[in-house]
């Protein structure tokens, strides 16, 4: 918790989390979100978040702090904890996803979305529903069809020329 | 967990290539729906050309032997690369070197798939056994890494020999071109130079034999051209151009005089050449016949140079 001297010289946010736990934020830090700095703008300093839950906002908190002290000198130190970051469950991964699109923080957007693509790469589509928490709502007929119609499609990328 | 809305999905569907597109539209209506949607198709066409792409230059110095990869951008100027894998050793002997969906291979002492565009790399143990010449293929959604006689699955991570191998020599020391996935090598068998494909689904190589007018003392280069595959025979200053028929014939269609030329190191699509002229390399337009643009490199490093159209991408290896 920062102490008063520091308030005086350094501009704080209150950031409450849709369980309306509170946070207070160095405005620095807080306006790498396009949302949080849209507020800023207005003049608020106390900033609600209804659609961001404690977990989460714990860690888009550290992230924020992390990459506002970007340095030239501590780009391997911020790789390592980009790396550790993503590092969890998907189920984590999209609750991350949904606060950093509603917060508009695009570079954490990006490498979210990004771990997530490149997590789901490569995976049988059974497995991608089970990731996404969805049900198969086709029909085995229709579930035949597309599986044939993608086959022919990525067959003809390597055929064609070659007997 | 709550769904996640569809402009955060077709954030993530966007970053996968088109061939891993395929199992997200198997899931469910909602994902194929999204997927098909004009304006994620839109988005996904974006996403991919938004990526760099240009001249990727690979040499061996002359001064000190090292192997080295330079990417130069379609405005011919320099693309810094991130996480270079290779060691910096002397070279003996042909290096190998050749690039598929913006995944560099280069081996001589070691064997290293390189992205540089998400800056991974992965090492690929050899047992050093003869056979050298390394293609990359892309079949069934997977990489493959072509040996002459041996192909390295990255899904599997194994090594497997090809059976029924008919030996081969191959004249350029790497595979010359990649057309549909699969590696075209230049070769030569019975004393004769021919075009060798390898044909990832069954595992075989495919002999083409070349123009008759092309002898083995002609300096050939494949490439492709925008109907199919094509070749460029380099004779005294003069480059013949002959492109293949759907019969496998060759048909001669072209016949360019540049001055100086040494050698014919790439192709960089739409008629573009890259070449040696008076030890530089450079860039000429077969269409137009013109030199477009010489690189002011340092001589010194051009003991072997190759050059190969690159183009960023998300591959993951």
């Amino acid at each position: 918790m920062a102490s008063t001297t520091e308030t005086k010289q350094k501009k704080m946010l209150i950031l409450k989390s849709a369980d309306n736990d509170e946070f207070e934020i160095e405005e620095s830090v807080g306006v790498q979100s396009e949302t949080i700095k849209n507020l800023v703008e207005d003049g608020f300093t106390f900033v609600p978040l209804p659609n961001v839950y404690t977990k989460a906002l714990i860690k888009i908190i550290d992230y924020l702090k992390k990459h506002a002290n970007k340095t030239d000198s501590n780009d391997e130190e911020i790789k390592t904890f980009d790396k550790d970051f993503v590092n969890t469950t998907f189920d984590d991964l999209f609750e991350l996803v949904s606060a950093a699109n509603y917060l508009h923080i695009s570079c954490l957007m990006n490498m979210l979305c990004q771990t997530i693509a490149d997590r789901i790469k490569d995976k049988s589509p059974e497995a991608v529903r089970k990731i996404f928490h969805i049900n198969c709502d086709y029909t085995p007929e229709e579930e035949a069809k597309i599986r044939k119609a993608n086959a022919q499609a990525f067959e003809g990328q390597f055929d064609e020329s070659l007997d | 967990m709550e769904d996640l809305p569809n402009d955060i999905l077709s954030t993530v569907f966007f970053k996968l290539e088109l061939v891993d597109l395929h199992s997200v539209m198997l899931t469910c209506r909602r994902f194929h729906e999204l997927i098909q949607d004009p304006m994620f198709v839109q988005a996904h066409n974006n996403y991919q050309t938004l990526l760099p792409s240009g001249m990727l230059l690979y040499t061996i110095s002359l001064r000190d032997g090292t192997q080295r990869i330079r990417l130069f951008g379609d405005d011919y100027a320099e693309i810094a690369l991130k996480g270079y894998p290779y060691p910096r050793v002397r070279i003996n002997g042909f290096p190998y070197m050749c690039v598929l969906k913006g995944i560099v291979c280069a081996y001589k002492e070691e064997l290293w798939l390189w992205n540089p565009a998400l800056v991974t790399k992965i090492h690929i143990p050899t047992d050093g056994s003869g056979s050298g010449t390394t293609g990359l293929a892309w079949y069934n959604g997977e990489l493959l890494v072509i040996k002459i006689a041996q192909i390295f699955s990255t899904a599997n991570n194994t090594w497997t020999t090809i059976q029924n191998n008919t030996v081969l020599h191959t004249t350029t020391g790497c595979c010359d071109m990649i057309y549909k996935n699969m590696p075209y090598f230049s070769a030569i068998r019975n004393g004769k130079p021919v075009v060798v494909s390898f044909l990832a689904g069954l595992n075989q190589f495919r002999t083409l034999a070349l123009p008759d007018e092309v002898s083995l003392r002609t300096t050939t280069r494949l490439f492709l051209n925008d109907e199919g595959i094509g070749l460029c025979c380099l004779v005294g200053s003069t480059i013949d151009i002959w492109s293949l028929t759907v019969r496998d014939k060759w048909l001669w269609t072209n016949k360019i005089k540049v001055g100086g030329i040494s050698e014919i190191i790439g192709y960089l699509g739409t008629g573009n050449l890259v070449l040696l002229i008076d030890g530089d390399v450079a860039v000429f337009d077969t269409i137009t016949n013109r030199v477009i643009t010489r690189f002011d490199l340092d001589k010194k490093e051009y003991l072997f140079c190759k050059a190969f159209k690159f183009r960023y991408s998300i591959v993951r290896i």
